[in-house]
């Protein structure tokens, strides 16, 4: 014992670490914050460690390279002892770690810990969340596999869209003119060097400034932050109503930190690692690419846009939102802090989780993509042509073949790109029909040079009949009165007036 | 729907270097040849002959036979690689991704080609 005494204090003397690591821990903290609020930073921060800890495992073992990463990934799953569950850790680490991140940010914003005077420490965390998402998908890209290949097209294809630097953005990020090799070699060294290398020095700072500037007290609906008294006025605080963070605050830490742990490897033995999908083979076409999680709302804002506002949106907002955050302690850096008193701030926030949550539940169901299989899969529901003529029937035909079914739907059955056509007859008469199938319009691709004469009236007739028995299908009233008409003069009597 | 070796080729790429394309025959020694990658954002297209369209799996970007922009959220239509026949082999200028800032799919290409 006196041996490792002397050998701490021969270090010590020579570091000088041991007085204000007992000075951080000792420092006084406002009792109220000693709350199970509190505790999403320092989750963040284990998580951290622990990606880093499976992350150097992983490592061990992965093979950056374009012809084999995929199989050194297949060999983890599959060969190395707890392989699979390191992989399984690393990748519900990765979600959990966005998910805290984001949750960290929210509190901090509703409770006004981004006010005077720890502007900078918001501003550090913004850019912690940056490299936090860019750890994401540039993590997602080293499982090499379809969803990461398409991701890297999906990419660039956004990339490519600066003005003017676009095309050599591209060339930047692809390190040559396709995705190949050398564009793993390029998000390997930004996901294992160069981004967790900013990360701990950021981590390292946004963690000292919090124990240089004091954690942020807890907000009291009416205590205003004013610039020229609010530190004498927090130093009174910690004095008058503070405990040690050690032990007095950090147990809640410490026991919500082994929560997460816990959480993600309930996760990772549960549910098992990502991936890799199918090959990063270009040639293997059968496939849909989709993002992961954090990504989803953009995948679906993708689908959902006007075409002609994607660019302008994809250009114009991140860079805005991202200065909006910047921006904000500048903003609203004294004032209330409580969200009690801060409705549009509370509003702000509801909004933005309300969207990206919709926009993620969208993207898991994609009802924009057509049902490739829908003609060959899901048959024509028998109570469509129970009953039918000939005619009717052979447009059924034609509405399968032609895989009308892939964006349209009938029954329950179908795609849902395009209107359920289960009362299509209620919504349009028979020329508006022939014109809708024949010249398409408002993102249906127009059929005219796809379907014969023949065709296209067969269709038209069969989708005449799909209406509920209680309504009765459209007409158009003048061509009534033209056919009426023309009836009564062939039979020699005069017209009545129609309605 | 065939495919090529992109003539880049480094020792460390995989199967990357392996790339399909759309080939469609006009007539006669006309043809059109389209990159495999949606306008929009760059997913792989699939033919549906039923439909007589190119579909993409990712946001519903449709194309008609000849290329041409149908339905969706891509812009335009699909990209083409320049080809020529040379004793009854169709080549094409491949080689580099097309994207829709930078539409050029081949690497001798000078211009932006669209279909």
């Amino acid at each position: 014992m006196r041996l490792i005494t002397k050998i701490s204090e021969w270090f010590d003397h020579r570091l000088q670490l041991a007085a204000p690591i007992r000075e951080a821990a000792g420092h006084p903290v406002p009792c109220s914050t000693a709350s199970w609020f509190y505790v999403f930073g320092s989750a963040a921060l284990t998580v951290f460690i622990l990606q880093l800890v499976t992350g150097i495992l992983l490592a061990l073992i992965y093979v950056p390279s374009g012809g084999e990463a995929w199989s050194s990934l297949q060999a983890l799953n599959h060969q190395v002892a707890l392989g699979w569950f390191i992989r399984a850790m690393h990748g519900w680490g990765s979600n959990f770690m966005v998910a805290i991140v984001l949750i960290h940010m929210v509190q901090v914003f509703l409770f006004g810990a981004h006010k005077f005077p720890r502007e900078l420490t918001w501003i550090i965390g913004v850019f912690l969340l940056l490299m936090t998402l860019g750890m994401a998908f540039t993590g997602q890209v080293l499982r090499f596999d379809q969803d990461a290949y398409w991701g890297l097209g999906i990419g660039a294809s956004i990339a490519s869209r600066v003005p003017i630097l676009g095309p050599f953005i591209v060339k930047l990020m692809l390190g040559g003119p396709i995705i190949a090799g050398a564009t793993l070699s390029r998000f390997f060294a930004l996901h294992v060097f160069v981004i967790p290398g900013l990360l701990i020095g950021f981590v390292c700072l946004h963690v000292l400034m919090v124990l240089k500037l004091g954690i942020n007290e807890w907000p009291m609906p009416g205590r205003i932050v004013k610039r020229a008294t609010y530190e004498a006025e927090y130093h009174t605080l910690t004095k008058k109503d503070g405990a040690p963070f050690v032990p007095y605050a950090i147990w809640k830490d410490m026991f919500f930190a082994a929560f997460i742990i816990l959480a993600v490897t309930a996760c990772a033995f549960y549910f098992g690692p990502f991936g890799p999908t199918g090959q990063p083979d270009p040639t293997i076409i059968q496939t849909a690419p989709k993002p992961d999680y954090f990504f989803l709302w953009l995948y679906a804002l993708l689908s959902l846009l006007p075409p002609s506002l994607e660019t302008p949106f994809l250009l114009i907002v991140p860079p805005l939102a991202i200065l909006g955050l910047i921006l904000l302690p500048f903003l609203s850096g004294e004032g209330e802090k409580s969200w009690k008193r801060r409705p549009i701030a509370v509003v702000t926030v509801l909004l933005i989780a309300i969207t990206l949550g919709t926009f993620t539940r969208m993207a898991q169901f994609t009802p924009w993509s057509p049902h490739m299989s829908a003609w060959s899969g899901d048959p024509v529901p028998d109570r469509y042509i129970h009953g039918t003529t000939a005619l009717e029937r052979q447009g059924a035909l034609v509405f399968q073949v032609k895989q009308c079914h892939n964006c349209h739907s009938l029954g329950d059955t179908g795609g849902q790109r395009g209107p359920s056509l289960d009362s299509v007859a209620v919504r349009l008469t028979q020329d508006q029909l022939i014109r809708q199938v024949i010249q398409g319009g408002g993102n249906m691709p127009a059929y005219g040079n796809n379907l014969i004469p023949a065709e296209t009236s067969a269709l038209v007739a069969f989708l005449e009949t799909l209406h509920p028995a209680t309504q009765r299908p459209a007409r158009d009233a003048a061509l009534d009165l033209v056919r009426s008409d023309s009836q009564q003069q062939t039979s020699g009597t005069q017209p009545e007036t129609q309605r | 729907m065939a495919t090529f070796r992109n003539p880049l080729v480094m020792p460390t790429d995989g199967k990357t270097v392996d790339t399909a394309c759309w080939v469609r025959r006009i007539a006669g020694d006309q043809f059109q040849v389209f990159a495999i990658n949606c306008a929009h954002l760059g997913c792989p297209v699939r033919w549906l002959p039923q439909s007589g369209l190119f579909m993409c799996p990712c946001h519903g970007g449709a194309y008609y036979r000849d290329g041409s922009r149908a339905s969706g959220p891509p812009e335009r239509g699909l990209f083409v690689y320049p080809y020529k026949i040379e004793n009854g082999v169709l080549t094409i200028d491949a080689g580099q991704l097309p994207t829709p800032g930078d539409p050029v799919a081949g690497l001798n290409s000078e211009k932006p080609r669209c279909a």
